[in-house]
């Protein structure tokens, strides 16, 4: 199971490294000492908000609002955690450790690599998904003005595109599986559109109403309506 | 204002979050609703974390970030590897000409 972790963590471990990259970069633009912008990447280990800290840390924020959008951004975990959570295999006393790695891509990883879940293999899938994102952030502050800004700008959209290539084969497996995911999506860019909520709200919701569409949907499938 | 101070507070209200459902939940007691509800979490999620983020990820002409994740979707529609799919992406990306 640590072995498969590994290798499954390795794809994620690629993406981090290079987003960290920019992370630390910007870190080191925004004034942050190098121990300070690595203990964010070392500490909170959140990909989103450590991006949202350094904005709010340049505009002027305070303690409360940059720890209420953290909580905002991040609550999204609390819905993977528990999807992660019905699938686990006996839990020990390494659960508390095989939690801290759960983000948006050790998640998608673990859903859609993994027929079992188990805490060695999370615990090995987000180590090295996380020596990707500390490893990556340190070469950002040190050397992450070497790079083309071109290659700067277009790594914007790497994890999008891990993202992508995660779920593909999932369409191509299971097609019905795309109205659900561009419900989802969408739900998401009209609630972003309208702006009335925080985009961390905003993204529960999307998660929340699209789980509920495919519920109601594969209900119906089973009842054999056509 | 001590920035490790932020970055802790940070992560109580980050690892809280993902800890506490698997404290919560036990695997055995969990209603089949709420499992079956809770197996399409993946693709509701993925959906809403690839849109709309993804499609404005670059700076550059609007359609450049949606192309990229249509090639991407191309080639790991042919080619199931992770970082292929990632790396030839970003190749191709980088001869487009951004203006």
């Amino acid at each position: 199971m640590v072995s498969k972790g590994i290798k499954d963590g390795f794809p994620v471990l690629v993406g981090y490294f290079t987003t960290a990259v920019a992370f630390g970069l910007l870190g080191k633009n925004t004034g942050l000492l190098f121990m300070e912008t690595l203990s964010v990447s070392l500490i909170v280990f959140a990909g989103a908000s450590q991006f949202i800290l350094l904005s709010l840390l340049a505009s002027g924020a305070g303690f409360a609002e940059i720890v209420i959008t953290t909580f905002l951004v991040n609550f999204r975990h609390l819905l993977m955690s528990a999807s992660l959570a019905v699938r686990l295999e006996k839990k020990s006393f390494l659960l508390p450790v095989a939690a801290f790695g759960v983000t948006d891509e050790t998640f998608a990883v673990a859903s859609f690599g993994a027929s079992r879940i188990t805490e060695p293999y999370m615990i090995a899938l987000n180590t090295t998904s996380y020596a990707g994102w500390v490893g990556g952030t340190a070469a950002g502050y040190l050397a992450g003005n070497l790079l083309p800004p071109k290659l700067q700008n277009i790594m914007g959209l790497l994890l999008y595109l891990l993202f992508v290539a995660i779920l593909t084969p999932e369409v191509k497996r299971r097609f019905s599986l795309l109205p659900v995911i561009l419900l989802s999506g969408g739900i998401n860019w009209f609630l972003s559109f309208l702006g009335w909520m925080s985009s961390g709200w905003n993204m529960i919701a999307a998660i929340i109403l699209g789980c509920t569409a495919g519920y109601f949907l594969e209900q119906r499938r089973e009842r054999g309506a056509p | 204002m001590n920035i490790y101070l932020i970055v802790l507070a940070m992560m109580a209200v980050t690892y809280l979050p993902r800890l506490f459902p698997f404290l919560a939940l036990d695997e055995e007691k969990i209603p089949p609703a709420l499992k079956k509800w809770l197996a399409w979490l993946p693709y509701a999620a993925l959906g809403a974390l690839i849109i709309p983020g993804g499609l404005t990820a670059i700076d550059g002409p609007w359609w450049i970030s949606p192309l990229g994740l249509l090639i991407a979707a191309g080639i790991s529609w042919f080619y199931n590897n992770m970082i292929v799919t990632v790396l030839m992406t970003l190749a191709l990306l980088y001869f487009i000409p951004l203006g």
